[in-house]
């Protein structure tokens, strides 16, 4: 009998492999980063060679490390993430380009062109989202009109696009010998192509936006077996598939409407689950897939998505050298009360929800000589904290009802600093579970679920715990004070790029 | 016989004692840090007594370095930073409280209130400056409101007001044992409180800012003997006082109506000499004595004060860690091309000249995830030289004469970077002379002309040469986006302090 479930995580920065048992403990883990390639500003790539290396090499690893092999695993499952864009030759699954990141910028001319008929909400009530750098369908378009010969490509199906997650189960499947062209409704909703309420690819959208359906892949159900494992997985059902921040909420046992999460990694993400009909955001939320499984019927969420939190700190890290590694930021706030006055807005790659502005960039405001790399780790923290609550404030308007407590996970939840000023500043309690891995827990769990390892999602509530909660000790006078400074630093940021 | 002139030079950040000999070439030097003390964002103070004791060492420094004493020098000059301010006790020459330096801004209170009545530039016309908090009358306003029984004390004369100068000379002649109590023109009209045109204290201001008269020291020729030091230079003929800047005017040799310099330092000052009847300016310069030479009619200038230069720029290696020592800059700033597209604006106590906007605070703005420290490096230079243009810019327009070149000096003039990007912003050629310690040199004239060392200014025209010129190099489109640009970030300042 096979005792565990796996799941691929590729993210942002890093990939892992890890290994669950049934009561959703973690058996073995491993983890590699990967490259981050900053052509020009605002541009963001990485290789999907490496990414493909790095994943080979943490299964490889995580088996190793617990002693075990493909015949020990029920299922695997992929999480990613999302809206990264690969194209890709059939015949030798050599990459035409680059993968585009879901951060780079590059495509804000394609976005202001294709919002000059109906503006940037043109498709919103079809595939709920703004017009904006950050979905697929304009990354795709950029390589079909920037990399020669590609179109032509497309159009004959010789050349494949593919999500990360579509790119990681093709070349888990066989790559070229066989490899299967697949992607998950959650992360198709995250393109602009795919049509909220058939769940299929809508073709007024592909036709204004350029893109041959034969590139792309067919769009699954995120729980069911879509091939079988080639390589050091061989044999080992390929049977689930979420985008990174639909896998958190799966992994957060959020499957009943009204319950929700933020994930604090490289951005953050906050999940609103729906129910089973799509709501229309009024408020500068998206409306996506959040999961469907098997033959059920398809799950909708709200979503608040912020481009750059943990980011920031690796920013601070790796290209201001403040700090040594990611975790010292805490301890570098914490030499100093506050932020001394500044604000610290991560505009980088445009702002996200709730404001959408692809025009807006970074700034640090307020800055006096007082001010030091203290103020700034804190600045860098607190902003996390600002962005959530412009997140939270918006999904209490578009759901009428006021969240009474957050559920959190991700890297940052470590950062005891950070989730006290966060309480803080939202004023409601915020709760860490016992497994705080819940993007790779809720893949194994989509994959487990399709092979029988689970029988029903209601099993997987027992799995969660709570850890750890922070309650707000802020008066809310002071609160609002901070707030209403963080508002005016934003603005700051807009209409920057002309 | 006596060779030599020696000079005080009493900076924002160190003072410094030099020996120069008939030549104006540099005999010996010594120099000493002294604390800056930062009691609350925005507010910046030094201790006098350090200040003095500093100046006590760094006299005794340079003769011993040289072997020389006392006998060896015609006169001693004092030179220094300007619209700092001291209060002590007459008696016991203690200070009632710490010097508050010209970049604190803790007086925006008092100005506000004050512009309440007649707007920023209500007395403008008598003094010709504008109410900011970088000007002295404000600053004794708040130490005799705000520290206790020492207006009453001020009103009897029991306690002196007096910018670093006063100080310096008050204690060089004895100090409580008889010391004088004097300042020179150039520095009194840095206070708010002296009448251009009078070159006396003007009554109507100083009952309208609560200053009595008989604080407020004796307002002398720039050029002239005040009385004999004590201590290490006891005989020496004390004869010259000059403000850093005008002092860096004095020692440019800019005594022809129509000469300007640039001095690069903690901020970046340009003066231009306007000849002996004061010119009001109508695009945010200050109208100023340049100098007053014995019983000889009293120069005039246009002065464009920038606060934040060369202080961004130990904020980055103090503040921000990012270099060891100041001079490490270049070569940070050189590890890029450009900036990455970020402005670093540094309105860390408010924006002075053009703007004079006390609600002003620093930004950085365009920020990216390509942004790394080499770009802030190198946005902080570029921002010493976007600030010069729009000084240059506004001398221009009240001039209504372009300058051909500008005559530069201070510590960032050996950054060869810098002075081409100068060069290359302004549009005109960027000239360092020989002697760089302009500033010093200006007080060792001051106080060699009043004692017959050098018989009159034109004497000291020969002691000037070129040393380097930079001839700007960028196309005229690139440098006008580039300083669109800067323009937008400085708006993004404003109105910050509310």
């Amino acid at each position: 009998m096979t005792k565990y479930v796996a799941a691929i995580d590729q993210g942002t920065t890093s990939t892992r492999f890890m290994i669950f048992d049934h009561g959703g403990k973690v058996i073995s883990v491993d983890q590699k980063e990967h490259e981050q390639i900053y052509p020009k500003p605002g541009w963001v790539e990485h290789n999907p060679m490496e990414i493909w290396a790095r994943t080979q090499e943490v299964i490889n690893g995580a088996l190793a490390k617990a002693g075990l092999s493909a015949k020990d695993l029920a299922a695997v499952g992929v999480t990613n993430q999302r809206e990264t864009t690969v194209v890709w030759d059939k015949a030798t699954g050599k990459p035409v380009y680059n993968a585009i990141v879901w951060q780079d910028t590059r495509t804000d001319q394609i976005c202001n062109e294709l919002a000059k008929t109906g503006g940037q909400d043109r498709f919103r009530p079809k595939v709920g989202l703004p017009l904006a750098t950050y979905f697929s369908g304009p990354k795709i378009k950029w390589i079909l009109d920037n990399v020669e010969g590609v179109r032509a490509k497309a159009e004959n199906g010789e050349v494949l696009f593919g999500n990360i997650d579509t790119w990681i189960i093709w070349n888990l499947t066989g790559g070229p010998n066989g490899g299967v062209h697949v992607t998950d409704v959650s992360n198709a909703s995250r393109t602009m192509l795919m049509n909220l309420n058939t769940l299929d690819w809508d073709d007024e959208i592909l036709k204004i936006m350029g893109v041959p359906r034969a590139m792309l892949p067919a769009i699954r159900p995120s729980s069911e077996v879509y091939g079988t494992a080639t390589g050091a997985l061989a044999g080992v059902p390929v049977a689930g598939d979420l985008g990174d921040q639909q896998a958190a909420l799966f992994g957060q046992t959020c499957f009943s409407v009204g319950e929700a999460k933020n994930t604090y990694g490289t951005g953050c993400f906050m999940l609103l689950n729906t129910g089973t009909k799509p709501v229309q955001s009024k408020n500068g939320l998206l409306t996506t897939l959040a999961y469907k499984i098997g033959d059920h019927k398809a799950v909708y969420a709200l979503e608040g998505s912020i481009a750059i939190t943990g980011a920031l700190v690796q920013w601070l890290r790796d290209n201001l050298g403040l700090i040594e590694k990611s975790a010292d930021i805490e301890q570098l706030a914490n030499t100093v009360e506050d932020s001394g006055g500044i604000y610290f807005v991560p505009a980088f790659s445009g702002l996200f929800a709730p404001y959408w502005r692809s025009d807006a960039r970074g700034v640090i405001v307020g800055l006096t000589r007082y001010i030091n790399k203290g103020h700034i780790a804190r600045a860098a923290l607190e902003a996390t904290a600002y962005q959530t609550r412009e997140v939270l404030d918006a999904m209490n308007k578009d759901s009428g009802v006021n969240l009474t407590a957050l559920k959190v996970d991700g890297g940052m939840v470590f950062n005891d600093t950070l989730m006290q000023f966060q309480a803080d500043i939202l004023g409601v309690p915020v709760i860490r579970p016992t497994v705080a891995e819940t993007t790779s827990l809720g893949a194994a769990y989509a994959a487990g679920l399709a092979v029988g390892f689970w029988n029903a999602v209601e099993d997987l509530r027992a799995n969660w715990g709570k850890d750890h909660e922070w309650h707000p000790r802020m008066d809310a006078e002071k609160r609002e004070k901070l707030y209403a400074g963080w508002k005016k630093a934003v603005t700051r940021t807009f209409d920057w790029v002309e």
